[in-house]
């Protein structure tokens, strides 16, 4: 009944998700604040790769270091420039939330003015463009580029999260500052380092998780957007203050929404594959009414 | 005689209200200085003051001769003043290890290893649950360990803001034990702020009586417990 | 001549429609407090109402029997409706009264149904949820083709096809500022009234206001409702004159410029929305007439929502309260004791 593209199509958008909904959570842990402009940085980061890829005619994946570094830079302007301030200056909850609409606004228009200057320029698709895959043979079995890395990366970038917030002094320090950053300031933590560079990372991750996007479909400024319900379904499904939580929710909405629209396209239902957004909204209201702290507050004993 | 504290006109408030309305006294080296009043009159926000969470609105704070009246509480920390607030003050979702490692995070290993095992010398209940996340602990256990990440800094002086508040009498007592041997013991020098002012007052060497954010006694601390009108009328002892 | 005539035409009926709109957002934030970020889907909600019916209850009242797909045909059958309302102004009103009772009912339906996760949710799950509603509403319009044409869109009849050229524009900007006098003018009342002071009050201090007995589910229930119906109002205004609706027009963008509007003309003040609107009509038709002066590599709608975006952002940032503040509320009257010199001591009398 399910081939295996479906399954392998359903871990490839899970891995992203995973990387997209554990960088939010982050974010949202450090700004109190849900981010609109989240997406976005996915596309900031893919746009940067592509750039790259324009510019030094490589092999697609080398570029993937590009979309950490411009999905995390990005990221730490958003942090620096108006966050930041923002907050000293005492903005309240709402006000921080209207922000980050602004900026997402303000960024897809960026990048839709970036495309067509980038289309005028080099004579390339800027917009529904697609990075073509490649077959790498793993021991005798041909696996796409696609699963084997979008994999891998995941793995590599968790486990480097958990060394960095585990085991040295600095993670230490990032979770005090998270969890108390008045204590963390009196102790002589710069906070504000931490949460700059907590944003920095978040940004890298959504940038590798925006640069297989274009594996899978064509990619376009707005999509930014578009994956905005399911990262939050996946968030807020994980549980807003816990970062494996965000990992599992990811997975969990990713397989849903994937399998899900699969399963409703076919007949006896024949439900058009533009309904998908529906699957991740159900999973968000159902997760909302039914246990809004999350799947993490069924292990961790409570905030 | 070289004094710890001199404080002299000193007002501190939030925001734009005033709370401590102008105080003016000193704390000598060594001496277990203890400060009472009823609920509302500013003890809290005067220690915040000290360590300068609060905003001073005036007069002038002296720690060991330096002018720190406007030193922010890291710079405060670093001259030897340690802050014992009464909430907030452990990370609870980390474990006391980790808790300990950030309070000496400017310490480079070996030097808080040696001073890891002198502070489990002064709390060596604390061996027992090292790894275990603070909001597991019970009340008791986490002022030890809001304790210990004081310790660890190796300060002169160390203020504490009703460190036994809702703490078991077998528990408070052990940290009254704790508080009156840094002085006795290690020689450092102690603010004690306290609601449970009887204990207190019987440890205390002198006591400021706290009214609204006034002074309202200022002398030896024996004889603020036995003092016939202010220990009835503020303390609630004496019947 | 003519094309002023028209640029007028056209400034005057969307600053009234944007009115209603923004004066809506100020009624559910600026003075509740509750940031309605769904708001395109009941603006939404009016304008399919009319896109859905219009047409097929003009053919109806015509006589037209109908034949072929709504979905390619709607345009032919509404410009023959429009020609029968031409001789037939009494039919044109009804199809328009009709339309705009069901579409505020709808509104207001909607708004209910929205306030049951506005009280329990905070802002920003509040605000992903309404987004998202929206967009499944946006998607439903344009896949299920017999509710409004799909991704062809539907046509709507003009319902002031009996006016005369000139007259017929003029009629647009009349309804359009009416409504929008009329809703602000609702929003100005509530806003002035005790009934405003309770908004603010549990906009601002909620615990404390429930304590003082005010239900605070039901104040939030209503304001809604009335909110929305608003959009409603709008979105029927914008259908009719517009001529037609396309699903993919209703998308957050324009939620986005609505809660721009507010917030720049300053939120908690109503006539901070009467020049947030004008602000923005003014930026973008200016945008709009530079358009056709500078040659740029990229296309200039862009630009614009780029300056929009950063517009609100330089606004949070340095003037979050706006171009007109919200009034504080004037209490009573603090007396100062005077020493015996007169000069005033700093502390109160009793």
């Amino acid at each position: 009944m399910l081939d295996t593209n479906i399954l392998l199509d359903a871990l490839v958008y899970s891995n992203m998700l995973a990387l997209l909904s554990l960088s939010l959570t982050l974010t949202i842990m450090t700004l109190k604040v849900a981010n609109f402009a989240h997406g976005d940085l996915a596309i900031i980061g893919v746009y940067g790769a592509y750039t790259f890829l324009i510019l030094a005619h490589v092999a697609t994946y080398l570029t993937l270091p590009i979309a950490f570094l411009f999905g995390g830079l990005y990221a730490l302007l958003n942090y620096v420039l108006v966050y930041s301030p923002m907050r000293r200056r005492g903005a309240n909850f709402v006000m921080l939330m209207i922000a980050s609409m602004a900026i997402d606004i303000a960024t897809r228009s960026m990048l839709q003015m970036y495309a067509d200057v980038l289309k005028l320029n080099f004579k390339v698709y800027s917009r529904a463009f697609i990075f073509n895959d490649v077959v790498f043979n793993i021991a005798g079995t041909r696996v796409r580029g696609l699963v084997l890395i979008s994999t891998l990366s995941v793995v590599s970038l968790l486990a480097i999260l958990y060394v960095l917030l585990m085991k040295t002094k600095f993670g230490v320090a990032m979770r005090a500052a998270i969890e108390n950053p008045a204590l963390a300031e009196v102790l002589g933590i710069n906070v504000e380092k931490v949460y700059a560079t907590s944003w920095f990372l978040a940004g890298g991750f959504a940038g590798v998780a925006g640069f297989f996007l274009p594996f899978r479909i064509p990619t376009s400024p707005d999509l930014g957007f578009i994956i905005l319900l399911p990262i939050f379904a996946a968030s807020i499904l994980g549980g807003i203050n816990s970062l494996s939580g965000a990992v599992i929710g990811g997975y969990i909405v990713g397989v849903s929404e994937i399998l899900g629209t699969y399963l409703l396209s076919q007949p006896p239902i024949n439900l058009s594959t533009a309904y998908r957004p529906a699957i991740p909204f159900a999973i968000l209201i159902l997760t909302l009414l039914l246990l809004p702290q999350g799947i993490a507050s069924l292990w961790s004993r409570g905030e | 005689m070289a004094n710890v504290f001199e404080i002299d006109e000193l007002k501190v408030g939030y925001g734009k209200l005033e709370i401590i309305h102008g105080v003016t006294f000193s704390v000598e080296k060594n001496e277990l200085f203890v400060i009472v009043g009823p609920n509302g009159s500013g003890k809290s926000t005067l220690l915040k003051g000290l360590f300068g969470l609060a905003s001073i609105k005036g007069g002038k704070i002296l720690f060991n001769g330096e002018d720190i009246t406007k030193l922010p509480p890291h710079e405060r920390s670093k001259l030897g003043l340690a802050y014992h607030p009464q909430l907030n003050n452990t990370f609870e979702n980390l474990t006391v290890r980790e808790n300990i490692l950030l309070a000496g995070y400017f310490l480079d290993r070996d030097e808080l290893e040696r001073r890891l095992e002198n502070v489990l010398e002064f709390l060596p209940e604390i061996r027992g649950f090292m790894e275990r996340k603070v909001k597991t602990l019970s009340g008791g256990e986490r002022q030890m360990v809001a304790f210990a990440m004081n310790m660890i800094k190796e300060p002169n002086t160390v203020m504490f803001d009703e460190p036994t508040a809702a703490l078991s009498p077998k528990m408070a007592d052990l940290i009254f034990d704790r508080i009156r041997r840094l002085k006795t013991e290690y020689g450092l020098t102690v603010v004690l702020v306290e609601q449970n002012a009887k204990k207190a007052l019987e440890m205390g060497d002198r006591a400021m009586l706290l009214v609204t954010g006034s002074i309202k006694y200022l002398g030896p601390a024996q004889e603020l417990l036995t003092h016939e009108d202010l220990a009835s009328m503020y303390l609630g002892l004496r019947d | 001549m003519i094309n002023l005539f028209l640029l007028m035409v056209d400034i005057g009926t969307m600053y009234g429609i944007f009115l209603i709109l923004a004066s809506s957002m100020e009624l559910e934030y600026g003075e509740l407090g509750i940031p309605n970020f769904g708001k395109v889907m009941f603006f939404a909600a009016g304008a399919f109402t009319v896109g859905a019916l219009a047409v097929r209850i003009g053919t109806w009242l015509a006589g037209i029997t109908w034949e072929g797909e709504f979905k390619t045909k709607s345009i032919l059958y509404s410009t023959l409706v429009s020609r029968y309302f031409a001789s037939h102004p009494l039919d044109a009103i009804a199809v328009f009264l009709f339309t705009l009772f069901l579409a505020s009912i709808m509104g207001a339906v909607l708004g209910i149904v929205a306030s049951y996760p506005a009280i329990r949710l905070r802002e920003d799950y509040l605000a992903i949820t309404l987004i998202a509603a929206g967009e499944l509403f946006r998607i439903f319009g344009r896949n299920y083709d017999p509710l409004i044409g799909g991704t062809m869109g539907v046509g709507v009849p003009d319902v002031l096809a009996w006016l005369p050229s000139g007259a017929k524009e003029a009629g647009y900007i009349l309804l359009s500022l009416s409504f929008a006098a009329a809703t602000w003018l609702i929003l100005y009342r509530l806003s002035t009234s005790p009934y405003g002071r309770t908004l603010r009050a549990i906009r601002d201090e909620e615990l404390a206001a429930s304590t003082l007995g005010k239900d605070i589910v039901k104040y939030r229930m209503r304001v809604l409702a009335l909110g929305s119906a608003m959009a409603a109002v709008a979105g029927v205004i914008y259908a009719f004159y517009m001529g037609s609706v396309l699903a993919d027009d209703f998308n957050p963008l324009k939620t986005f410029l609505v809660v721009l509007m507010v917030v720049l003309g300053g939120s908690g003040n109503p006539f901070g929305t009467l020049v947030g609107v004008a602000v923005y009509i003014l930026l973008d038709r200016t945008l709009a007439i530079l358009k056709h002066y500078v040659v740029l590599p990229f296309d200039i709608n862009y630009f614009a929502m780029f300056l929009f975006g950063v517009l609100l952002l330089l606004v949070l940032m340095y003037k979050p309260e706006g171009i007109i503040p919200e009034r504080p509320l004037l209490t009573v009257r603090a007396k100062f004791c005077r020493r015996e010199d007169g000069t005033p001591e700093r502390k109160l009398c009793d």
